[in-house]
């Protein structure tokens, strides 16, 4: 399917943006900024798993996530909304602010990333897209107050939302629409695997499904053990999960460490701490948004992984797909690599149609992610290959597996 | 599943825009990503198209039969699964590890001898033994570059409406199939300012060799003496063509003795084709820094096309720009082959090689060696 095309002979109603020195390539400012990714049979995991199994690469995106849809999306709608002189800033550790550097450069705006001491590693990265990145403070809390900071003491400062936003959502819905037209005529998925950190991504995916006409496609939401917060607000509302009569239970390893408190409808639970290497997961609460609206919705699967299961799935990836994404991306592709959790998720959502007749593809979300290097992956290969063994268990919705 | 005549069997590939290697290079650089065909490399187009039209002819019981030490045995493999036929690969004994990577897609394997001569002969054997039997050629044949040409003809829908057709495409050459199947999409398309860039590694140039030996690529005044054991003997219209008597470099996917007459003969009448040998260990630099930049894994014979990405001198010896162009404006396309020999195993093999290596950047382009420039 090609990259998207753009309009030849419509001539922009846009002002005209100042270049920048910096090369890039030719850009209708006007049109989508992302990149429509490919939707890859694997052979493998089809395999594996016993149906047509669809990889969606996000990681092949310019900044090599999927965020550069809501990112970019949100970053052409501050320029439509105050001009040129707009200034977008970002407190993020990683794939979002290098998501506005490649989406300001493009349209060639001012943008300003800050960012705590300890993720200085991606700085090279959207400094080279011609970015600002100011780096002070230790914890995520300290640069996000630096940001708050710019956008009171600046006219056209717009700061960009990490996640709960509905824009950045009406960006990542355009994944769902490319995925209808790239999966084969008619065919619909049996579920949608993602990764949830706080939610965005989840979010748009949910919308997309309903705005293609896919009620009764399932989203299975994928965290590790250590950073699953939206896994633990879920079960913690009632309404999730449930029999009908019965009251549902919570395991104790997904009641303990939380603090819930009730935002409107829904309770939301707020992690005590971070557990996980999957940095990119690192949201101490979700979105309350997208929480109510997937209850509402329902057919979410909730599943959390242990990191060494996620590793694995890293290192083997590598090692069949030739492609390095970072550890929360790995945690989407654990069902993947082990065939008896993709069957208990089966079994715990029939709908996920299990008779080999009418089988429906699956599709996962390759999130991507720049935080990774081989270095990384040949770690967690060691790691995976001590423990990945011990830990095969998993948490689907309110029951603990293993196998 | 089955599938029609009208439908290929062949992915259209993502062409991707590299921030990078354009703000290294100063030019507009983009990546054809054959790393996405279904066997992981470009080899696909060009073999599926093979066999499709191999049972048009032959009909549902063709049994299709390569020889091969790895990347066209695999996508004989997966069009013969998809196409539900049967297929048989000869592998040399060399290249045993591929086994089962070929077996797990449903091929019968054999291994067929020592040498890759060895497992074609005794794939030539089958064929000749048995009526359902169709010989896939590895690289030299006609339709398998018109199968490859499909993914320049992509191009023209995924490059930025209102550009001119690429400056240079650049791509590595084993036998030849992918520069047969380039070069055929860049004359179906008459693009001819296109300079072609085939890049190959030391140990294992033949192409690079048998153009030198030809008057129209290179005066005999400039000629360099053929190496000891490398012979040169003459085709039909008059194309020179080595044999190398034996290869000396790691990227085992570019190991061919001699290259394809045909595709010679093609580089030969496009006369816009530069040469480029370069060593295995850049080669091994520029995958480390791709997999850095890129997060994608490929193997020697692949990344010896991106050699030239990351060395912007050597870039700009192999494509100065011409006089009165503004050569931030051009448009250049690598083509990243594929192929399935790659692994961390062998990513921490490079890193140790390629840390060790105390030779300066050095290359051939046209036959003249080009050294990097001190200091830069």
């Amino acid at each position: 399917m090609p990259i998207a095309r753009r309009l030849s002979s419509r001539p922009s109603t846009r002002p005209s943006t100042p270049s920048q020195h910096l090369l890039q390539p030719e850009v209708d400012t006007e049109k989508p900024l992302w990149s429509k990714t490919p939707l890859l049979r694997s052979e493998k995991m089809s395999d594996r798993l016993g149906c047509d199994v669809y990889l969606k690469l996000e990681n092949l995106q310019p900044p090599l996530s999927f965020k550069y849809r809501g990112i970019s999306l949100f970053a052409q709608r501050a320029l439509d909304g105050h001009g040129p002189n707009v200034h977008l800033i970002s407190a993020s550790s990683g794939n979002t602010g290098l998501a506005l550097a490649y989406s300001c450069k493009r349209l060639g705006i001012k943008c300003t990333i800050f960012l705590p001491e300890g993720a200085c590693r991606i700085v090279p990265l959207p400094e080279r897209e011609g970015a600002k990145v100011v780096v002070g403070g230790k914890e995520y809390v300290d640069a996000l107050g630096a940001a708050r900071k710019a956008l009171e003491n600046e006219k056209h400062a717009v700061m960009i939302p990490s996640y709960d936003d509905p824009i950045i959502w009406e960006g990542h819905v355009s994944m769902v629409h490319e995925i209808k037209r790239q999966l084969p005529p008619g065919e619909r998925p049996a579920a949608i695997f993602c990764a949830v950190g706080g939610g965005g991504l989840l979010g748009g995916i949910m919308q997309g499904c309903t705005e293609v006409g896919w009620p009764d496609v399932n989203i299975v939401g994928c965290e590790t053990v250590g950073s699953n917060c939206f896994h633990r607000t879920m079960v913690a509302n009632s309404s999730f999960a449930s029999e009908k009569g019965k009251i549902p239970l919570i395991p104790a390893s997904l009641a303990n460490g939380v603090t819930l408190q009730k935002e409107g409808s829904v309770k939301i639970a707020s992690l005590d701490k971070l557990d996980s290497r999957a940095a990119s997961l690192g949201a101490t609460a979700p979105s309350a948004r997208v929480v109510s609206t997937i209850l509402k919705r329902g057919r979410v699967c909730c599943m959390s992984v242990p990191d060494p299961l996620s590793m694995e799935a890293c290192a083997l990836f590598a090692e069949e797909h030739k492609m390095l994404v970072e550890l929360a991306c790995g945690t989407v592709l654990v069902p993947a690599y082990n065939p008896a959790l993709y069957h208990t998720i089966l079994a715990y959502h029939p709908t996920l149609e299990n008779d080999p007749e009418t089988r429906r593809p699956l599709v996962f979300i390759v999130c991507g992610g720049a935080k990774i290097s081989v270095k990384e992956i040949e770690e967690y290969d060691t790691i995976a290959e001590k423990e990945a063994r011990s830990h095969q268990f998993a948490f689907i919705d309110r029951i603990k597996t293993e196998w | 599943m089955p599938s029609t005549p009208s439908s290929h069997l062949w992915f259209q590939t993502s062409l991707i825009y590299s921030s990078q290697i354009s703000a290294r290079l100063g030019c507009q650089v983009y990546l054809k990503l054959e790393t996405l065909q279904p066997s992981q490399s470009f080899k696909y187009r060009g073999i599926s198209l093979f066999a499709q039209n191999a049972i048009a002819l032959h009909g549902r019981e063709t049994h299709l039969v390569a020889a091969s030490g790895g990347n066209a045995g695999l996508a004989v493999a997966y069009a013969a699964r998809h196409l539900n036929v049967k297929c048989t690969i000869f592998i040399p004994e060399a290249a045993k590890s591929v086994k089962p990577v070929l077996e797990r897609e449903k091929a019968v394997v054999v291994v067929g001898g020592e040498a890759y001569v060895d497992a074609l002969r005794e794939a030539e054997k089958l064929v000749a033994s048995s009526p359902d039997a169709v010989m896939v050629p590895a690289y030299d044949d006609p339709l398998l570059w018109r199968g490859h040409s499909t993914m320049i003809t992509e191009l023209t829908s995924q490059l930025p409406a209102n550009t001119p057709p690429p400056s240079a495409i650049l791509c590595s050459v084993g036998g030849g199939g992918l520069l047969g199947g380039l070069l055929t999409g860049v004359n179906s398309l008459g693009w001819r300012d296109t300079t072609v860039v085939a890049l190959e590694t030391e140990g294992s140039n033949c192409f690079h060799q048998s153009m030198l030996q030809n008057d129209r690529f290179c005066a005999v005044a400039q000629r360099p003496a053929l190496p000891d054991g490398v012979t040169v003997r003459s085709e039909e219209e008059g194309v020179r063509l080595v044999t190398l008597p034996r290869i000396m470099s790691r990227a085992a996917s570019l190991g061919a003795s001699s290259p394809s007459a045909g595709v010679v003969k093609m580089a030969l009448e496009w006369r816009n084709v530069r040469c480029v040998t370069v060593r295995d260990e850049m080669s091994m630099g520029a995958g480390l820094l791709f997999l850095e930049e890129h997060k994608m894994l490929i193997e020697l014979a692949c990344s010896t096309t991106l050699v030239p990405a990351y060395s912007k001198p050597l870039f700009d010896a192999i494509l100065p720009p011409a006089s009165g162009q503004d050569p931030s404006k051009r448009t250049v396309v690598f083509i990243v082959c594929g192929g399935v020999k790659i692994s961390l195993h062998e990513i921490e093999e490079y890193e140790k090689l390629v840390h060790a290596d105390t030779k300066g950047s050095e290359a051939l382009i046209d036959g003249q060696r080009w050294v990097h420039p001190v200091g830069l």
